[in-house]
């Protein structure tokens, strides 16, 4: 991993951020989401995972670069399975940050939350 | 038809949220659903009522008492808005009398002319009875993800099943 790169818990302060990621059009083409009002919904529900601290940020030499959440289930019988999302910041591709943050990711939901399953789900 | 009273569909109303509430807690109707737990029971009973709103649901009833509820989860996002998940359940006590394929029928309907969607899909847990009734209206088995739900020791199957409208 680069020594650049370092990871935290995701913070509710990093929805403006994720925001402004998620509103580039090349990304976007990638969500389910149209516009500024689905983005924003979208990001409430994504970000409100911090509180669980399902999220993880990561940084490049301190600065957000990339976000990666768990929707943990909220039932019982499911919580060994979740979704998850991953996005990097246009400018910070090809750099290792998905990679290494999708294995942090994959850490965190085994030791944090036992989960046993990952889903991503994607459009082709 | 096989009821024994008059049997009739409706929008469903925040007060059928009791019946389905007390439907959910039988045994043999939870087996097929995730819920475990009464908040989890609770949540799931809200936010299934809560379409009621945007008359994407419908209530089943037998002689003006609710006996089944079936519910088109409408998609918040305009790109996938055209396709829905929907969950359906019947009393177990009304089971067997053609209540579910009178819902599962309206249901498609109201879908596809009222909401002028193009696909339904749902998901169940493998060996759910309500696949005999899918199959017959022409719903195709599309994804499967082993070991989705845990139970216990016990792992179980979900199948996602879908129809063009």
């Amino acid at each position: 991993m680069p020594p650049e790169l370092t990871f935290r818990l995701a913070r509710l302060e990093d929805a403006p951020l994720l925001t402004q990621w998620l509103m580039d059009p090349q990304v976007l083409r990638w969500f389910p989401m149209t516009d500024l009002r689905e983005v924003e919904d979208a990001v409430r529900i994504w970000v409100g995972y911090a509180r669980i601290e399902a999220g993880l940020t990561a940084e490049w030499n301190g600065e957000p670069c990339g976000m990666a959440n768990l929707y943990i289930q909220p039932y019982q019988k499911l919580k060994h399975t979740c979704l998850f999302s991953i996005i990097v910041n246009e400018s910070m591709r090809g750099k290792g940050v998905g990679g290494a943050l999708i294995k942090r990711l994959m850490q965190h939901a085994k030791e944090k939350f036992q989960i046993e399953v990952c889903t991503w789900r994607f459009m082709k | 038809m096989d009821t024994q009273g008059e049997l009739d569909l409706r929008y469903t109303h925040v007060d059928d949220a009791p019946y389905l509430r007390d439907w959910l807690l039988q045994k043999q109707v939870q087996r097929w659903f995730p819920i475990a737990e009464d908040k989890e029971l609770e949540d799931a009973v809200q936010c299934w009522v809560g379409f009621s709103k945007y008359h994407s649901s419908l209530t089943a009833t037998i002689d003006g008492s609710p006996c089944g509820i079936g519910t088109l989860f409408l998609m918040p996002y305009r790109k996938v808005a055209h396709h829905c998940l929907f969950k359906l359940v019947v009393d177990p006590v009304h089971q067997q009398k053609g209540i579910g394929r009178s819902l599962l029928k309206n249901l498609k309907h109201l879908a596809k002319n009222y909401f002028r969607l193009e696909l339904m899909h749902i998901e169940v847990f493998e060996s759910n009875p309500l696949i005999h009734l899918l199959k017959e209206f022409q719903f195709e088995e599309f994804a499967r993800q082993e070991k989705y739900v845990k139970d216990g020791d016990q792992y179980l199957t979900r199948v996602l099943y879908q129809s063009y409208l």
